[in-house]
């Protein structure tokens, strides 16, 4: 009877039909055909030998019994990777009770897209700094997690993205080291790295300030 | 992609047949095809500097495209170069020398340095640095067809895990590199600037490039303070040299975005066919937020902090030797 009034959907059977499947091999069995039933009813192809379903219940207990108990009240926000997810848990075994937290800022850390890009310019065509971001989280985003803890994510560009205007500083000034080489070498071409100049009204980015007066 | 010319190796060809043949050991062959690679970069170099030639340059990393157009004209042993983004925001470079300009047409901005050469920096000036042949081994690999000419193709594989490895396309008939991929360990692209279309022997027309470069009308220019320097003088010192990579010089520099900031100093790093450079500048919390990582086809950049001051390395190599490169100084004083 609780056994039936589980397959109905019925949530209140649930302890009592729990219990007798644990300890009655006859409801088992009951519980078995009768789902069993149903499936080949709708399919023929889900029609299968009794002894794969035992195995799969024992294939699952024994999984279930090496899981490790989680500490943290449950790592929520989904690490974007398993490499990801994995370095964080790391992380967090060292920090103990702050490892929600880590989590959260590693996972914050991953969804700030600081990257940077040749010559196209996403801003006029595109419109807000923002929508962009949010475009972004789907499209070729790639967090893979550091060796060493301070590091950060580190942040791989797959596509057009938001340019950080000191980031693009170092790379022209690592450009420029190349100085007066040609731009058919090795490394040579224009890799132009812009600076960040919004074309939007209540742009952060600083437009640069001579340095000198200009002549 | 066709045999290698039998007129162009044939010391390559008859060692190489000797070699399948058993009667030679394979090592001979292997010292032909190298020192035949390093005289293809010896030409090579030569070829950028001292001919005129105008193409598109194609950049391709990561699925981004981006071409340019180029013209460089040597004429009386002064360089003019002129770059010109085809695509995006307009950009276009100047040179003339050591002189270059960077102009942003739409926002009438510009950027006017002065940049030395790394060649300026070493104590031996060389053609080909033969440091390069210590860390990478060249290969030749047969020939292609680029751009409507014909090319010889190079591969240098690096010796250990610190630098990418590059395949090299070279002019038959005059030198110049038509394209260049940096690849990563797996064998993936990491990115590709290659002509798409390109005029060689062209006739020279440096006044394009002056002219540009004394048009002030209606510009913002920036210059960007920089200067020479050692690191003794700023009381650093190469504490863990990185496997393959030299010191090539120091300046002491202000990002452009930015002119009041303090000055930062700059050391570059050389192996002959790529360079990293370490930014070092006093840590400013304000500024220096969050340690981290980014790349870009194949430039990495690492930034973290060292005690009172941070670090930013950034390179076309892979990010671990960019960590290494983050222990390579040591405060002397």
């Amino acid at each position: 009877m609780w056994l039936s009034a589980l397959a109905d959907g019925d949530a209140a059977a649930l302890p009592h039909a729990a219990a007798l499947w644990r300890d009655d091999a006859d409801a088992r069995e009951r519980w078995h055909t009768y789902h069993l039933i149903g499936d080949v009813m709708r399919s023929e192809e889900l029609s299968s030998p009794p002894g794969r379903d035992a195995a799969f219940v024992a294939r699952l207990r024994t999984r279930l019994a090496s899981e490790p108990v989680p500490f943290a009240p449950a790592a929520s926000s989904p690490a974007p990777t398993a490499a990801a997810a994995q370095a964080l848990r790391a992380h967090a075994r060292h920090l103990g009770w702050r490892a929600p937290a880590a989590v959260a800022a590693g996972f914050v850390a991953v969804a700030v897209t600081v990257a940077w890009m040749r010559p196209q310019w996403p801003f006029g065509e595109r419109g807000a700094a923002s929508g962009e971001m949010a475009s972004l989280a789907g499209s070729g985003m790639r967090a893979v997690s550091s060796d060493t803890p301070d590091a950060g994510a580190a942040l791989v560009a797959d596509g057009r993205m938001i340019r950080d205007a000191r980031l693009d500083a170092y790379l022209r000034a690592h450009q420029a080291a190349r100085g007066g080489s040609p731009a058919a070498l090795p490394g040579g071409g224009l890799r132009s790295v812009e600076m960040l100049v919004a074309p939007l009204p209540a742009a952060a980015a600083p437009l640069p300030r001579p340095a000198s007066e200009p002549r | 992609m066709r045999l290698p010319s039998a007129r162009l190796w044939p010391l390559l060809a008859a060692l190489t047949a000797a070699a399948t043949a058993g009667l030679v050991p394979a090592a001979p062959a292997r010292a032909a095809g190298e020192s035949e690679a390093r005289q293809w970069l010896v030409r090579m170099k030569a070829a950028a500097s001292g001919s005129n030639y105008e193409g598109t340059l194609v950049y391709s990393a990561g699925g981004v495209m981006s071409s340019s157009r180029v013209w460089h004209y040597q004429v009386g042993g002064q360089t003019y170069e002129r770059m010109e983004t085809q695509d995006g925001r307009q950009q276009r470079i100047y040179r003339h020398n050591d002189e270059v300009r960077t102009v942003w047409p739409q926002t009438r901005t510009a950027i006017v340095e002065r940049r030395e050469t790394l060649a300026a920096w070493s104590t031996t000036p060389q053609e080909v640095d033969p440091r390069a042949a210590e860390s990478y081994d060249l290969k030749p690999e047969g020939e292609a067809r680029v751009a409507g000419r014909e090319a010889a193709v190079f591969l240098l594989t690096p010796r250990d895990t610190l630098r990418f490895a590059q395949r090299l396309w070279a002019d038959r008939a005059t030198g110049l590199m038509l394209r260049a991929d940096v690849i990563a360990p797996d064998g993936s692209l990491l990115e590709s600037s290659a002509f798409s279309v390109i005029d060689l022997g062209v006739k020279p027309q440096p006044d394009t490039v002056l002219q540009a470069m004394r048009l002030d009308d209606g510009l913002r220019i920036v210059r960007p303070q920089q200067q020479r320097t050692t690191l003794e003088a700023q009381g650093w010192a190469v504490a863990k040299p990185v496997q393959g990579f030299a010191l090539a010089g120091c300046v002491l520099r202000g990002l452009e975005a930015g002119g009041s900031e303090p000055l930062m100093l700059q050391a570059v790093f050389s192996d002959g066919l790529t360079h990293v450079s370490v930014f070092v500048e006093r840590f400013d919390p304000a500024r220096h937020r969050n340690a981290m990582q980014a790349k870009l086809g194949a430039t990495n950049t690492v930034m973290r902090r060292a005690d009172e001051h941070w670090l930013t390395v950034v390179g076309d190599v892979p990010a671990t030797a960019l960590n290494q490169f983050a222990e390579v100084l040591v405060r002397r004083r």
